[in-house]
């Protein structure tokens, strides 16, 4: 909400979203202009991929950003990570959804432009059952990327100071969009386990081109497990070593 | 002198306590490196040239790409609104130094780090990109491309002090510094070069932001350019540091007249 205390800000910063999809969306038009197909992806597929992308960048954006950068990060620099401890609700659910802000919504208009090039770049047939999965897949997807995220963030219990981590996040983030067919083998086989970036959006888009096989949804089930016990390992780990003074 | 060398040394010595920072840096240039050179594998796995550029070609102006704008990023466009927006500015503003001189050397210090720890990684990045690919890379003009990578910085440099001292104004420029950033990527050359974009090539080469990513790639890799053509480049380049050094100056001077902070 402070956003609307400087509107001049607020335009700039929906402008520089919009311009930033479409021109993603012109760089990637006019390198399909040449080559056709990418790893055979077409041109609407890819915005597809891109679409879907930018829906979970957006969700992310909206429920987790916020909470992670600003009051995650800066209480454990800070100290006052224990102004939240001592409350009676759950700390690490507090911590990445806590915060939501009603102009992140802004962020799915772009998202919503980029899905119309795609549906108008190419006639899709997507059945009701993928649609579904494909939600659910949104759901798995937005839980991993959020323990990613925490898992990255919560490096500031040992460094301090973590500024630059975010850099590195984006650049991880970032690979969501790219087809996962043009890394080799061991590099998608890593993005689908180790750090399953492929599940922020290339599982989705897949499935909703209606390349899905249900041992997909298990292995999916199984990673978020894995994820919530590293992740509720790496918390305590970080608790115990966190120490402030006279916050 | 002696001040902001104290400022460079001071601000030096801090960066020295958070030197795992640079490991994240680390992880970020080599991941989108790493995908890049795939990228150009797959889009040239059944093409020789496009819109001009060879595989190697574009791989040597995605991996020049990095380098630069590792070299040229600056954090003046945050720093300044925030002593705006803060009112901490008044407190540079009461001692001896020029507020942008300070933020300059206190901006080297930390660019001597991520110089130092960025120039290893991409040294190593270069290395696999040499095996993979074959650079085209004229080694001649090396000093050419160093002298417009240092006039590069100092464009961008500019041209950012001119989005933050927006903030005399606005207070906030946080949106309007994200649109810039998002718009000089496109309009600099920074993800493309700027042949790919077909008819708003000619429109974009115009522009002051093709002289920080697009120009100084071409020194190093188009053997077509011409002794006129680079002294051209560098010259224009120049030009515009110039006009929006210039234009910062003028605009700073009118936004501390309206400036204010109460309690600091």
């Amino acid at each position: 909400m402070e956003y609307f205390e400087y509107r001049t800000s607020l335009i700039f910063y929906v402008i520089s979203t919009f311009t930033w999809s479409l021109a993603s969306l012109l760089v990637q038009k006019s390198i399909f202009n040449q080559i056709g197909t990418l790893k055979g992806w077409t041109f609407g597929e890819f915005a597809l991929l891109n679409a879907v992308y930018n829906y979970a960048f957006s969700f992310y954006i909206m429920f987790t950003w916020t909470s992670i950068w600003s009051d995650f990060r800066n209480a454990v620099r800070h100290g006052t990570l224990d102004q939240i401890l001592t409350k009676p609700f759950a700390h690490r659910l507090h911590l990445t959804f806590g915060h939501f802000d009603i102009t992140d919504l802004l962020h799915l208009i772009p998202s919503t432009i980029i899905l119309i090039v795609a549906l108008s770049a190419q006639s899709f047939s997507f059945s009701f059952l993928h649609i579904i999965l494909c939600i659910v897949f949104i759901g798995l997807g937005q839980y991993m990327l959020n323990s990613i995220a925490f898992l990255m963030y919560s490096i500031t219990f040992w460094v301090t100071s973590a500024q630059h981590i975010s850099q590195a996040f984006w650049s991880v983030e970032g690979q969501g969009k790219t087809p996962l067919e043009i890394l080799p083998k061991w590099a998608r086989i890593f993005f689908l386990s180790v750090i399953p970036i492929g599940f922020v959006a290339y599982i989705h888009t897949k499935i909703l081109l209606g390349e899905f096989h249900y041992s997909l949804l298990l292995f999916s089930i199984s990673l978020v497990i894995a994820m919530w016990w590293v992740t509720k390992l790496v918390w305590n780990a970080g608790l115990k070593r966190y120490e402030s003074v006279s916050s | 002198m002696k001040k902001y060398l104290t400022v460079y040394k001071t601000e030096f010595l801090h960066f020295l306590q958070y030197r795992s920072e640079f490991i994240a840096e680390f992880i970020s240039i080599f991941i989108t490196l790493f995908i890049t050179l795939y990228f150009a594998l797959a889009v040239y796995e059944h093409k020789d040239e496009i819109y001009g550029y060879t595989l190697s070609e574009f791989a040597s102006y995605a991996l020049l790409t990095r380098i630069i704008q590792y070299t040229v990023d600056t954090d003046i466009a945050g720093v300044l609104p925030e002593d705006i927006k803060k009112g901490s500015l008044a407190t540079t503003l009461l001692k001896p130094i020029r507020y942008n001189v300070y933020r300059l050397f206190a901006e080297l210090s930390w660019k001597t780090h991520a110089l130092f720890y960025n120039g290893i990684t991409l040294g190593l990045l270069t290395i696999l990109y040499a095996s993979v690919f074959d650079l085209q890379i004229i080694t001649s003009r090396i000093p050419l491309f160093i002298l417009a990578l240092i006039l590069g910085y100092f464009l961008n440099r500019a041209f950012r002090f001119l989005t933050g001292v927006i903030a005399f104004w606005t207070k906030d420029t946080s949106g309007l510094s994200n649109f810039i950033r998002e718009i000089m990527g496109l309009l600099g050359g920074s993800w493309l070069p700027l042949d790919f974009l077909g008819i708003f090539a000619s429109v974009l080469k115009i522009l002051p932001f093709s002289y920080i990513f697009y120009f100084p790639i071409q020194l190093l890799i188009n053997s077509e350019l011409t002794n006129t053509d680079i002294l051209r480049i560098l010259v224009l380049e120049l030009a515009w540091m110039v006009c929006f050094t210039l234009l910062g100056f003028v605009l700073w001077k009118r936004g501390l007249k309206q400036f204010e902070s109460v309690g600091i």
